[in-house]
């Protein structure tokens, strides 16, 4: 018998929103935006259970199942979630009722549209939940379709060429990816795509050197890609100003949260010893070493640094926030070459903060062209006592974002900061100039977009401009309550996070 | 040196019952009125004023029950609990009730109920939604200075420190349609954001390596000893923090610009509080500069003295030439804490190498007196403001004492005080900071060259703030709003008259009864037997009978009979102008430094490189992504003709690539493995 508060949980949540989908799509455009919300409830019930339940922090996967399934290849039903992969199954649980609270009066083809939220969320879902490599990577993969629909049908002027590059791009990413599955498959030679087996062979028998440098690019180009880190970040920007404020904060949310979990997941922890090993290279008279612990913290700290300049440079509030994205997950990237458990801990901290405020400022952005037509800065100065309570929100996101102590961000950013100290020393010089660059665009955007006095762009029209409509309004609240609530209490997650930090590092054995 | 480290050890008293309950209620009062007031503040009068108000004056009660204690001889109290944890770091929340931020907070609790209390006439003219944000505002500020000065250790003063910059920039940008106001906001965040990524690496370094954050647990370290390095360079970097935060050279140039927020916020929060956060952080810090020892220690304190001195000079000669009354008052502000930072240095200096706790005491002291002279005059300037019907110009104003008898007084006497003349309040702290500052100059002649500055910028004080006096109460009045300006209501008289009296007589705390080196001094406990002190009486007579005493009052009398040659009779047709040359433009320009130095930074360098950046972005790198892209859509093109639409070919076609693919895993299965 199946028991539905342990084993059972996982898929059985992950079935509930599946056929939460589809009773929205067979509902009518009236009702579908209800049966969505009322849909996306028990999976919210179900991660919350989850993130408690792993609070406790034992050492081991919680809710731990595994049923055999395709037996010639040894590919199994494996579920389970620790405290990493609970907290970033509570974020998509969390933001995808928010996101259908703010999409509320969606109008066009409204029953495939919430369909495909709930279907968002099942799939990613399934991805941080599942512990055998093949069910992985067919969760990873069915992710892209309803992205890809949300940008193709419900997006801005430019749809067909952002979602197209959005499928192509990260699509042949994971087919890099799916090489590096088929490396650790292989390699292990013991017919296993289970991660917690791959991860003891890895740590024990050790995959040959060259061989696991060779898997551990495959997996760490996929991974990058969707993060995403420089160089490989442009499709984002356009992904982002083409999609539905839904798909956007689904994207920033949780999507590029995938990337970051496939690092800390599959590819440190089981090729952890090709992560932190130095290879020498010799060019001629020139001899030096590498490894890939160090070219993180190059990505890491381009990653930040690029972002944050290219930030400066929006005109558009959407694509500054897109490229703020690139700058925020390149501190995870940065984080995780620290290894360290400060290093670790922020990483994993971030992924929910990033999660939560980059959420909200893609709803402010969503809010902002509803409310004046454009979300061109230049075009909108002095319209904060026009819409006072969406300049009150946008502000408020933005100062989470720019890490104000109190909200989540700082507790990411401390971490993480202080890691790179330990790992790397005075190095830490060049990325922390983030921190005021990251508070210079935002400032700069709320002065040129809302601050001032009415620039009065004849683009812009004043009489009609209004303010943030209630459901856009408490959903945006709900993430801000969310952004305190982790910036005050940390131990909330940090709890969890430091028994995987631990086992983490045992096996790359530091720490 | 260990019979110079600090007494107050690990074993501090814990608070417990309803003293807890008392301690923590001090800095979350305010935080719940903020709260309160920004949701319904709309609907309650003055936009919701009574419940801060309610909320400070309760704080202030709090505080007064602890300052009451201490006065009469109560041990430090403490409380720590663990807040999260990472690996083998344990993050702590924790107050600490020691002499030191037990007399600080009394002291922000009561300037801030004044200033509150005043703000309710200032701002009446004001709409009940602006207000209720402007009081919401306030309190958190209110909380984050008391939070940040009761708290016991640096991270958690930090996230206090941080709140009070959010509310700086808030309340600079209050009357934010002004394109100035939101420049101006912008640029106080950012200034003091560089000193706060210093003061973030500084935390960092000291956590990191001491693995707590505690100040008594920091200051009592073992190791403190074995890693000096670590301790030199996340002593500067808290100096850089605190440089930041209380506006000395380099990153001054914010508080000037930050005069765009209402009078009342200059008041409180760049004048008698936030700035004065900087000072607290390096005297909080002394512990951790003293255990440098002599070699390293006594540098960074001639750094900070150096710092302190030159600041206190620079700024003090850009208000010899301003014509807004704000300016004047911030400039002055910015020198005055230059001061603080001389004395916190020389008497740094003066500790390591002879014990004597005499400048630590100084600063202090000055930091007490400043702030309520300082407030005074801010206030005064909100009611001449405020009477002059919204005219800040020095040029428009003229013949104001007549119609404005209370705050000519209350001005006078915050103008006597800061100029230095005996007995208010600010001749006894500046005389010990000049002291502190030339008796360190017989161990090193730097000293002496700061001391003879600190005196010149006396004398410029006292010549600034009576030009300052002159034009705007003296001769005839220059334009129609100074004609028909009037005299403000009681609520805010009141508290100007209540500051004068504080502003007359807080430095005879100096000289008379305990004494106040008997409670403030270095290191802070109630251990008297560490460092040397003068009894308060042996001190008068020593203050009284010391030639140097003679020389400052000599110099500020000096400063105040030119000003009154050169401004009695009115406006000298020179000034009637803002001045764009020679010395007087270079002053009145800042020195140019903004034109110089920060512009370009902002505006050619970061948006140069940010333009640069953009432009790679999209021809370089997705230039190249959409070139491989268009590649692959040409091969697509050719390759389209094998698509014929033949299951065979398809079928054929997938043997193949299946066949690669096997053939190349087993290939590197092979070659890597077994």
């Amino acid at each position: 018998m199946l028991d539905i508060l342990s084993e059972g949980l996982i898929p059985l949540t992950i079935l509930a929103t599946l056929v939460g989908t589809l009773a929205t799509y067979a509902s009518s455009n009236r009702t579908s935006r209800l049966v969505a919300l009322v849909a996306s409830l028990p999976a919210l019930a179900a991660t919350t259970y989850m993130l408690w339940k792993v609070g406790f922090g034992g050492a081991t996967y919680e809710f731990h199942a595994s049923w055999e399934w395709i037996a010639a290849i040894g590919a199994r039903l494996e579920f389970g979630v620790d405290g990493l992969s609970a907290s970033l199954a509570w974020l998509t649980a969390v933001l995808t009722p928010l996101v259908i609270l703010y999409s509320w009066h969606e109008n066009t083809k409204p029953r495939l549209f919430f369909a495909l939220i709930l279907l968002m969320d099942a799939t990613v879902l399934g991805v941080f939940t599942s512990l055998d490599l093949f069910l992985f990577y067919i969760f990873w993969e069915f992710v892209l379709v309803p992205m890809y629909f949300l940008i193709a049908v419900w997006g801005g002027p430019n749809r067909k060429y952002a979602s197209t590059k959005f499928f192509v791009y990260t699509g042949s990413a994971s087919l890099v990816m799916l090489l590096g599955f088929m490396a650790l498959y292989f390699g292990a030679g013991v017919g296993s795509f289970s991660i917690p087996v791959l991860t003891a062979i890895g740590h024990t028998l050790g995959y040959a050197k060259e061989f696991a440098m060779l898997a551990f690019a495959a997996l760490a180009i996929g991974f990058l890609v969707k993060m995403p880190s420089v160089p490989f970040h442009t499709w984002l920007p356009d992904a982002h100003v083409q999609a539905p404020t839904a798909g956007s904060v689904l994207l920033a949310g949780v999507l590029l949260k995938m990337g970051s979990y496939g690092l800390m997941r599959i590819a440190i922890p089981i090729l952890g010893d090709a992560f932190t090993a130095h290879h020498a290279v010799a060019l001629g008279p020139i001899a030096f070493w590498w490894s890939y612990q160090w070219a993180f913290y190059v990505l890491g700290t381009v990653s930040v640094l690029y972002g944050a300049f290219l930030c400066l440079a929006q005109d558009d509030l959407k694509s500054l926030i897109a490229y703020s994205s690139v700058s925020h997950m390149g501190m995870v990237t940065l984080a995780l070459a620290t290894v360290t458990p400060l290093g670790f801990a922020g990483a994993a901290y971030m992924n929910v903060a990033h999660g939560i405020i980059a959420a909200g400022m893609f709803m402010a952005a969503g809010s902002l062209q509803h409310s004046t037509g454009t979300r061109l800065l230049s075009r909108l100065g002095g319209i904060a006592p026009r819409v006072p309570r969406l300049t009150g929100l946008t502000a408020t996101l933005f100062l989470a974002s720019l890490g104000l102590p109190g909200l989540m961000g700082f507790i990411a950013e401390f971490t993480i900061f202080a890691g790179t100290w330990q790992a790397f020393g005075w190095l830490i010089l060049i990325p922390i100039w983030s921190i005021l660059i990251t508070a210079g665009y935002y400032l700069w955007a709320l002065q040129r977009g809302f601050y001032g006095p009415e620039v009065r762009h004849p683009d812009v029209d004043w009489e009609h401009m209004h303010d943030v409509p209630t459901t856009e309004r408490w959903s945006m609240v709900a993430l801000i309550v969310l952004a305190l609530v982790f910036g005050v209490l940390p131990g909330l997650l940090m709890g969890s996070y430091n028994a995987w930090t631990l086992q983490v590092l045992a096996l790359l054995g530091g720490a | 040196m260990a019979d110079l480290m600090p007494v107050m050890d690990g074993m501090v008293q814990t608070l417990a019952g309803s003293d807890l309950w008392m301690a923590l209620a001090i800095p979350a009062l305010p935080i719940l009125a903020a709260l309160v007031t920004f949701f319904v503040g709309k609907r309650m009068w003055r936009g919701g004023a009574a419940l801060p108000i309610a909320a400070i004056a309760g704080s202030l009660g709090l505080s007064l029950v602890f300052f009451l204690r201490m006065l009469n001889g109560g041990e430090p109290v403490g409380w720590s609990i663990a807040w999260f944890k990472v690996g083998d770091l344990t993050f702590t929340v924790g107050v600490l009730f020691d002499n030191l931020s037990v007399w600080l907070m009394t002291l922000v609790s009561l300037l801030s109920l004044l200033i509150v209390v005043f703000s309710t006439a200032y701002l009446a003219d004001e709409t009940d939604e602006h207000l209720r944000r402007y009081y919401a505002v306030k309190a958190l500020f209110v909380a984050g200075m008391l939070g940040s000065v009761v708290m016991d250790n640096y991270l958690l003063m930090f996230i206090f420190w941080e709140i009070m910059g959010l509310c700086s920039y808030l309340l600079i940008g209050y009357w934010y349609t002004k394109a100035s106001a939101a420049t101006a906001a912008k640029k106080a965040f950012l200034t003091t954001r560089l000193g706060d990524i210093f003061l973030f690496l500084g935390i960092i370094l000291l956590f990191t390596t001491f693995k707590t954050l505690s100040y008594r647990e920091l200051f009592h370290h073992p190791d403190l000893a074995a890693h000096k390095d670590i301790l030199f360079w996340a002593g500067l970097c808290i100096f850089g923090g605190a440089v930041g935060k209380s506006a000395q050279f380099p990153l001054d140039l914010w508080l000037p610009d930050a005069m765009e927020g209402p009078t009342t916020v200059s008041a409180l929060i760049h004048a008698a509080t936030m700035v004065k956060a900087g000072v607290y952080l390096v005297a909080r810090t002394f512990p951790l500069y003293v255990a440098l020892g002599l070699g390293i220690g006594d540098s960074v304190f001639l750094l900070i003295g150096l710092v302190g001195g030159f600041t206190a000079l620079y700024t003090a000669t850009m208000a010899l030439v301003a014509l807004d009354i704000k300016r004047v008052l911030a400039y002055s502000t910015l020198s005055q804490l230059g001061y603080m930072f001389l004395a916190l240095g020389a008497g740094g200096y003066l500790f390591l190498h002879t014990g004597s706790g005499a400048g630590f005491t100084a600063a202090m002291l000055h930091l007490m007196n400043h702030a309520f002279f300082k407030a005074l005059l801010f206030l005064g300037s909100a009611s001449v403001i405020l009477g002059m019907h919204h005219h800040q110009d020095l040029r428009e104003m003229g013949g104001l004492r007549s119609k404005m008898k209370v705050t000519y007084l209350t001005m006078l006497i915050g103008s006597l005080s800061i100029a230095g003349i005996i007995p208010l309040s600010g001749f006894w702290s500046k005389d010990e900071v000049l002291s502190t500052a030339f008796h360190a100059g017989s161990l090193n002649g730097v000293f002496f060259v700061l001391w003879g500055m600190g005196l010149l910028t006396a004398a410029m004080t006292a010549f600034y703030m009576f030009r300052m006096m002159f034009l705007a109460f003296h001769g005839k009045p220059r334009t129609e709003s100074a004609e028909n300006a009037h005299e403000s209501p009681a609520t805010m008289t009141v508290p100007l008259a209540l500051l004068a009296v504080a502003a007359a007589v807080s430095g005879l705390w100096l000289v008379f009864g305990p004494g106040f080196s008997g409670i403030i001094h270095y290191p802070y406990s109630a251990d008297l037997g560490e460092a040397e002190f003068e009894a308060s009486g042996h001190l008068l007579m020593e203050i009284l009978t010391a030639p140097l005493t003679y020389l400052s009052l000599a110099v500020a009398l000096g400063g105040i009979l030119v000003a009154r040659s050169k401004y009695k009779a009115g406006l000298p047709a020179s000034e009637a102008e803002v001045p764009t040359r020679g010395v007087r433009g270079l002053l009145y320009n800042r020195y140019y430094v903004t034109q110089a130095v920060y512009e370009p930074l902002g505006n050619v360098v970061a948006m140069g490189v940010a333009k640069v950046a953009n432009w790679f972005d999209r021809k370089g790198i997705d230039g190249a992504v959409n070139g491989v892209a268009n590649v692959a859509d040409r091969a697509g093109a050719r390759t389209r003709r094998w698509q014929d639409g033949k299951l065979t070919t398809y079928m054929a076609s997938v043997a193949v690539g299946v066949a690669v693919a096997l053939f190349l895993l087993h290939e590197v299965v092979l070659r890597f493995r077994w």
